[in-house]
């Protein structure tokens, strides 16, 4: 049991890290349509 | 390299793109410097609008703020120098994790499975051990009864007592004999005295005749004194064998306490060992865990729809590969959590009806983890592929799947049938077996006017009820189910030639009708022309995989192979019919089977050409792109078709040349059969 619970913390560590993938998308993702909407709204 | 240093590295981009962002964000928050924003406010596009209120016509302060967002742009851009490779990078690393997150869970829920089946075995025996303990019990009682009442026990000693009793009345009447005799020798002995005392002829002659009355009287009771001390006898023979029975009852009593004292042991061991709550209690954690990675996963999934969108508007054109859109692990493999209780055998109830069916555990799946790809594949990968709305099919899935599959272990006989039955007819074996009554009327009710897409759909949704069908519900079910296979079967067999391209889901293929009714009649007709228990021309084409000899599996390996290399360049339908014929069945083990005899038909040949095509059409998609883009070649002009390098019909004609055609009933001709060749 112990084992199985090694590995279900190890895929819950990988979820974790797509996570952080997506958050990162998303941040970019963010920047990029705040310079893009700043400069559509203020021009 | 080694898979930590690969982690390593995503680890240190993935902090590198942070820092960058940071940075990015810091500047953000500098434009907005000089606005008194709340601080309650933090989003961006939030501020953004607080800003252009607290501006207003302000021409000054727009103009402002445009230079200030230009130089934090410029900044930003100026180290994100290639933001479409940095994005193309994340996904790939996104989709190299859920890849390879989802094999993790797979093999972590199959090992599972089996681990508990282990844990549900010792139940079962526990179960068994309590049966056993109850019949033993059960003995116990016959032979003792109720508190020391009947029983076999009470039996014997009421014969035993009855025994007794008749001998005492019988010791009772020879003791009454003994008196009457006593009473006889009385009255003799007075006789013979009153006899010495006269001389009277008359008196001495009444005497003699009394006395021998007596004696006579004395002889007939002795007599029958002897016959009632041989009854006497027997009474108590018979008490001493009814007491002998009830010594050997009660010795079996003491051997039947010391089996249930042994099997209680035993249970005991099997209770200690056992940790089946614990195992339930997991199985809902794989669940939960299931569940979060399927939200994560559509997170990711829309994230990176909503990054490639920014990105086409600002001009760059970008399409990044993605994941499959579809669970983790499919729903007819639901993991057995403690509302599913595995069970090793049939249990029919009372009244006949199924209680239980066997679950099919496979045996657990070794799983390497996942390469994540080199950035640089996928700048080449993009911009011809489209994403199919019509359905799920994994684009440029290059990591895992196809390849891996062909190495998954072999299934057992089991698997193997449960699995061709899913994947050729399409119900679900398991499905059958289960339904709650509501849901049974419902599915009946639908099954009335049935056909076979909505036949196939009911039954998958019989899987997750609780409650099962009774054999009799079962048995009306299949014979249901089989009344349609033999429709279709035949309905096939009658159906025009587009309606059977669009059966095979090739309607948009090259192939010709007339190749596809050739080869659905190679492929299907030739296996067992008689053969109705299949359904639709799909089983034609699985069955060349199903009956694929062991030893060949080195080919599909390579035609695999082709395929991932040429996937990223095939269009979203072929990528369907190449998953729908080929990856499917190679997933579940179908190409090992026996019977070489379809492997040198058509069916291989088709789907090596498909390749071939897959490759002249789209660089032939290739090429009109090009032309477009030059603007040589109206947008919406059709595609010359004479210009495919190759088709489905030259490649079966190619292939004709070497195996006689078929003849009007799409069988082999006598003279081709008595050749023995194909």
């Amino acid at each position: 049991m112990e084992e199985l619970r090694a590995k279900l913390k190890e895929i819950k560590d990988d979820m974790n890290e797509i996570e952080e993938v997506t958050e990162i998308i998303r941040r970019e993702t963010n920047i990029l349509e705040y310079f893009d909407r700043i400069n559509k709204e203020v021009s | 390299m080694a898979i930590d240093s690969i982690k390593l590295a995503e680890l240190d981009r993935i902090k590198k793109v942070k820092d960058r962002l940071d940075a990015a964000d810091q500047k953000v928050n500098d434009i907005f410097s000089g606005f008194n924003i709340p601080a309650d406010i933090t989003d961006n596009k939030a501020k953004i609008s607080y800003a252009l209120t607290e501006i207003g016509d302000d021409q000054t302060a727009r103009t402002e703020l445009r230079e200030k967002n230009a130089e934090a742009q410029k900044n930003y851009e100026l180290t994100n120098k290639s933001i479409e490779e940095d994005f193309i990078s994340m996904t790939e690393l996104g989709n190299a994790r859920i890849e390879n997150y989802a094999e993790k869970m797979r093999a972590l829920e199959a090992e599972f499975k089996t681990k508990r089946l282990v844990e549900v075995d010792k139940k079962n025996k526990i179960a068994l051990i309590d049966d056993e303990i109850t019949a033993l019990n059960d003995q116990k009682l016959e032979i003792q009864g109720v508190d020391g009442k009947g029983g076999k026990i009470g039996e014997e000693l009421a014969k035993a007592n009855k025994a007794k009793d008749e001998a005492s009345d019988i010791a009772r009447e020879m003791k009454e004999i003994d008196k009457k005799i006593a009473e006889i020798d009385a009255k003799i002995t007075k006789l013979k005295e009153a006899n010495k005392n006269t001389n009277d002829p008359e008196e001495l002659k009444k005497n003699a005749e009394e006395i021998a009355s007596l004696q006579g009287n004395k002889r007939d009771l002795k007599k029958e004194k002897i016959d009632l001390s041989k009854k006497h006898l027997e009474k108590k023979n018979e008490q001493s064998e009814y007491s002998k029975n009830i010594t050997n009852l009660e010795n079996d009593v003491l051997n039947l306490n010391s089996e249930i004292e042994t099997k209680v042991d035993e249970k005991d061991v099997l209770v200690n060992e056992l940790r089946i709550g614990e195992y339930d209690k997991f199985g809902e954690e794989i669940k939960q865990a299931r569940e979060d990675f399927e939200t994560i996963k559509i997170n990711y999934i829309d994230t990176v729809d909503s990054m490639e969108k920014t990105l086409n508007e600002r001009g760059i054109n970008v399409k990044v590969a993605r994941i499959a859109d579809e669970p983790v692990v499919a729903e007819d493999e639901p993991i057995i959590g403690a509302d599913e209780p595995i069970v090793t055998e049939t249990i029919i109830g009372a009244d006949e009806s199924i209680i239980a069916e066997p679950v099919v555990v496979a045996e657990p799946v070794v799983v390497e983890p996942v390469v994540a790809p080199e950035p640089e594949q996928s700048k080449k990968k993009n911009e011809k592929q489209e994403k199919s709305s019509s359905n799920a099919v994994p684009q440029n899935n290059t990591q895992s799947g196809p390849v891996q599959n062909v190495s998954l272990p072999a299934l057992t006989p089991e698997e193997k049938k449960r699995a061709n039955f899913e994947y050729i007819t399409g119900y679900t074996s398991d499905g059958i077996g289960l339904s709650s009554d509501d849901r049974l009327k419902r599915i009946k009710s639908e099954l009335g006017g049935r056909d076979y897409e909505t036949m196939v759909k009911a039954l998958k949704e019989l899987k997750n009820s609780p409650v099962k069908l009774t054999r009799d519900e079962k048995n009306k079910l299949e014979n249901l189910m089989e009344t349609d296979k033999k429709n279709i079967a035949q309905s096939i067999k009658d159906i025009d030639d587009d309606k059977l391209q669009e059966i095979c889901g090739l309607a948009n293929s090259d192939i010709s009708k007339k190749d596809l009714k050739n080869l659905y009649y190679y492929s299907f007709e030739s296996k067992n022309k008689n053969d109705e228990k299949v359904g639709t021309a799909n089983y034609g084409i699985l069955s060349g995989f199903k009956h694929m000899p062991a030893n060949s599996k080195s080919n599909w390996e390579k035609i695999v192979k082709d395929y991932t290399k040429n996937k990223e360049n095939m269009a979203p339908e072929d990528i369907a019919t190449f998953e729908k014929y080929i990856i499917t069945p190679l997933k579940f083990g179908t190409l090992n089977e026996q019977s070489k005899d379809l492997y040198q038909n058509p069916v291989k040949k088709l789907f090596s050409n498909f390749v071939q095509q897959f490759e002249g059409g789209n660089k032939l998609t290739e090429d009109i792109r090009n032309a477009i883009a030059k603007n040589e070649v109206p947008v919406g002009q059709e595609m010359d078709s004479n210009k495919k390098s190759r088709n489905f019909s030259d490649s079966l004609k190619d292939q004709t040349e070497q195996n006689p055609p078929l003849n009007d009933r799409g069988n082999r001709t006598e003279e081709e059969i008595n050749k023995g060749g194909r």
